[in-house]
């Protein structure tokens, strides 16, 4: 039951060993919905959060969510920092030294809580995969 | 020919409208509210038929909910002003944890039960049939303000996909001084 308000997708990437590379992570909210930032300025609140699953030899560094959007709760002084759209998470990878080249697959989970400007829905998690290439030489 | 012409003109303006009523309307007014008996954050079980003969103020919480959190300190007050005047108020959180329910009536500092609809199953039953579909049906009343008469009879359900958003509780206000003038 329910709709597909938030829909993720990856770009193919090629990472090397012994480099952080970036991964670009596109998340995309149906249109007259937003979702809660990364930062939320309520602690009640649920933050859209990327959870990624280690595969040995592949050190996840960061993850770098954009800035929130501000949305006025209508009839209120509440200002909710959001994302509407399509925005882009960054995640850092690096593979070890001893890493072998290859195609290897991380399991990810965005979690987020989507409203309109009317309605509120249940927190939801959306699990995907992010391909990545492991090459030994650039 | 014209009297056709003039039946679908009529028809095409007013199916627009119709919808537009539909959308305005609270839903179930007048329908006997679904019976519950749930539990308390004080331990303390509650049913809805315990309150027969006082009106009841129900609303459907969830502690993300942003449209909650910002009614909830107007909520606190409504419950002070109306407790002497046979009114009593609940929250109902809906598919929430005792820890995160305790935390957010903490941050409120809500002196008014909340009970702990643990699997969603009386937000459910709330849900009016046919209204947002592709949501689950304990999905639904999130958000919203009933008022329930001493017969158990649904008195006014401002369900926020067809209400604008009132925080202050405005038109909940309204409509119990409404009621508790009725003789």
């Amino acid at each position: 039951m329910g709709q597909t308000l938030v829909t993720v997708s990856v770009d193919e990437s090629k990472i090397y060993v012994g480099l952080k590379t970036i991964i670009s992570i596109w998340v995309e909210v149906k249109k007259g919905y937003h979702v809660q930032a990364n930062k939320v300025n309520d602690e009640l609140l649920v933050p859209t959060t990327l959870e990624v699953n280690d595969v040995k030899g592949i050190i996840i560094s960061q993850k770098e969510f954009p800035p929130g959007e501000q949305f006025k709760l209508d009839g209120t002084d509440t200002f909710l920092s959001v994302y509407d759209g399509k925005f882009l998470i960054k995640l850092f990878l690096s593979p070890v030294a001893e890493m072998k080249a290859g195609n290897y697959v991380l399991d990810a989970k965005l979690r987020y809580q989507a409203c309109d400007s009317r309605s509120c829905l249940f927190p939801r998690v959306i699990d995907f995969s992010i391909p990545v290439e492991v090459q030994t030489k650039r | 020919m014209k009297s056709i012409l003039r039946f679908v003109v009529a028809l095409l303006f007013s199916a627009p409208l119709t919808g537009l009523f539909a959308q305005t309307e609270q839903p179930m007014i007048g329908q006997s509210a679904p019976s519950f008996k749930l539990t308390g954050l004080d331990g303390k079980t509650y049913s809805l038929e315990q309150f027969r003969g006082k009106y009841v103020v129900i609303h459907f919480a969830a502690t993300w909910c942003p449209f909650c959190n910002a009614e909830a300190p107007n909520l606190e007050q409504l419950y002070k002003t109306y407790k002497e005047k046979d009114v009593r108020v609940f929250i109902v959180d809906v598919k929430e944890g005792e820890g995160l329910v305790t935390k957010s009536s903490q941050k409120f500092s809500f002196t008014f039960p909340i009970l702990l609809d643990e699997d969603g199953t009386v937000s459910a039953k709330y849900a009016p049939e046919g209204v947002q579909p592709d949501l689950a049906r304990d999905e639904v009343p999130l958000a919203s303000n009933l008022i329930i008469d001493k017969e158990g009879k649904i008195r006014f359900y401002s369900l926020l996909n067809t209400a604008t958003f009132d925080a202050k509780l405005t038109k909940v206000k309204q409509r119990l001084d409404e009621l508790l003038m009725t003789p």
